[in-house]
């Protein structure tokens, strides 16, 4: 009977390969109830304080773990479409955590559903109005001058905006995760955006806040046989806890997606998508140039392999644009949310990020 | 020589033709006639979600209900006062610095020949999205 409890593929013989499976049907049967019965597993468990909160913005203070920490806090900035627990996802599946052990003193901005009112937020809001408010106050909390900026994903582009317009400091670090910045490398920029066809004008004006609805729908498209694949390998995964435990919470990560400001939207469609002005120049701020040469903090940029919504592509030209020094640009394999949050991540991004910026943080 | 695994087989067709699928979706997405063809939609339907809007919200008025673009409406007037009430609200004393962490860290000797091995490569060529987790 030993053969039915070891790990797929380790069976030794047929007979032992259709036991193992017959079991994992009863069990499919017995959890499936349970999973259909029970509420998902609880999602950012890790202690945080609200330090601010003003309309789509909120910034938390992650409770240190170690007495001494490195003396340059690490202010962690979410894309604008999701929710930031995907940095702290579980307890041993948490980058939060993860640095949280590793003495850092961390802050993350994170973002609430805009309202009517904040319908028109532009770019500059999020660049020259959050970000440095945010930065303020960490600066008051912690009790120092400097401070690491890492974005992920458009939270990358908005902090890289930040960088580049803000070269006199006080930012000592930038830390970018799978960032756009050739927007003509995207496929949505050929496809469902293409500017021939698409009425961003129109969509706009008529609706104001885009739904995150509409946004996923996009995303999804670019992987159809996705949703319904997942579905597949849940069921035959049923079995097993761990992975039920982590389908579940990627999928409430994904159902918490957050609706988009829509002249922030009309932006990123106009301006980086259709213009590719953050790589090509032209780009203007509350009438600043964007200049991505003006970057000059230390700059490193950690890009997903296999990343379908930001390809490598499109993400690379930020360390060559960057006027930095220091910078460096590590691919690892994964996509666009296993990178940070999946099962290899801690033993490949994490390790490789506390690496760099444990010698930049002190 | 491997066992014949028919489960192990169904797993890898299944991971297969959702690699195809996708693949055949990202090619078929780039195209101008399916730019058109979504945006068309997308036309139509903001167009009947409009009217359907406005159907609604006749039919909440004469039932004197408030729609939900009221309610959002309502909702933020209600946080734009806690907003400002927070504002106004002097911050809480800040904690002493002696219940900090102290700020004197530095990475371990080691770090720099820690185990990690990032593959780290520049101008690499794109991986076609093919069955990628994403």
């Amino acid at each position: 009977m030993a053969s039915t409890h070891t790990g797929r593929g380790k069976s030794p013989t047929f007979t032992g390969r259709l036991c193992t499976e017959v079991e994992r049907m009863i069990k499919r049967r017995v959890k499936g109830l349970e999973y259909l019965g029970s509420p998902g597993p609880a999602v950012g468990t890790t202690p945080r304080t609200l330090l601010h909160r003003r309309g789509t913005l909120s910034l938390y203070r992650y409770q240190a773990t170690c007495s001494d920490v490195y003396r340059v806090p690490l202010l962690l900035v979410m894309a604008t479409t999701n929710k930031a627990y995907i940095f702290d996802l579980a307890e041993r599946q948490s980058l939060i955590a993860y640095l949280l052990g590793r003495g850092y003193d961390i802050y993350v901005m994170d973002w609430n559903a805009p309202t009517r009112v904040e319908q028109q937020l532009r770019i500059e809001d999020y660049v020259l109005d959050f970000i440095p408010d945010c930065i303020g106050r960490v600066q008051a909390d912690a009790g120092v001058e400097e401070v690491t900026l890492l974005g992920y994903c458009m939270g990358g582009v908005l902090s890289t905006l930040y960088a580049a317009l803000h070269a006199d400091g006080p930012l000592k670090n930038l830390v970018c995760f799978t960032t756009p910045v050739d927007w003509s490398q995207m496929s949505w920029s050929r496809g469902i955006a293409n500017q021939r066809y698409f009425e961003v004008d129109r969509l706009v004006d008529r609706v104001g806040i885009i739904p995150a609805g509409m946004i996923m729908n996009a995303i999804d498209l670019q992987r159809p046989a996705g949703r319904i694949a997942g579905q597949l390998r849940l069921w035959d995964n049923l079995w097993n806890d761990a992975y039920v435990r982590n389908h579940r919470m990627m999928m409430r990560w994904g159902r918490d997606s957050l609706p988009l400001a829509g002249e922030y939207y009309r932006q990123i469609i106009k301006e980086l998508m259709w213009k590719n002005s953050l790589l090509e120049g032209g780009l203007c701020i509350a009438g600043q140039a964007v200049d991505l040469a003006k970057v000059r903090v230390p700059l490193l940029h950690i890009i997903a392999e296999h990343d379908t919504l930001v390809p490598p592509a499109c993400a690379q030209p930020l360390v060559a644009a960057a006027g930095s020094a220091d910078k460096q640009e590590i691919i690892l394999p994964g996509g666009h949310v296993s990178l940070v949050a999946g099962p290899a991540a801690k033993k490949r991004m994490w390790p490789a990020l506390d690496e760099w910026l444990g010698q930049r943080s002190m | 020589m491997g066992m014949f695994d028919p489960f192990q087989i169904w797993r890898e067709t299944l991971t297969l033709i959702e690699g195809e699928i996708n693949s055949l979706a990202s090619r078929k997405m780039e195209t101008a006639e399916f730019a058109q063809a979504a945006n068309q939609f997308n036309k139509v339907s903001l167009g009947m979600q409009h009217v359907l809007e406005r159907s609604l919200a006749s039919v909440l008025r004469r039932l004197e209900l408030p729609s939900r673009t009221e309610v959002d409406a309502l909702a933020c007037a209600v946080q734009r006062i806690e907003d400002k009430l927070d504002q106004l609200t002097p911050a809480p004393v800040k904690p002493s610095h002696a219940l900090r962490p102290t700020r004197t860290r530095r990475p371990p000797p080691n770090v720099a020949k820690a185990a990690t091995k990032p593959v780290k490569r520049t101008r690499k060529p794109v991986t076609p999205p093919a069955a990628q987790e994403e």
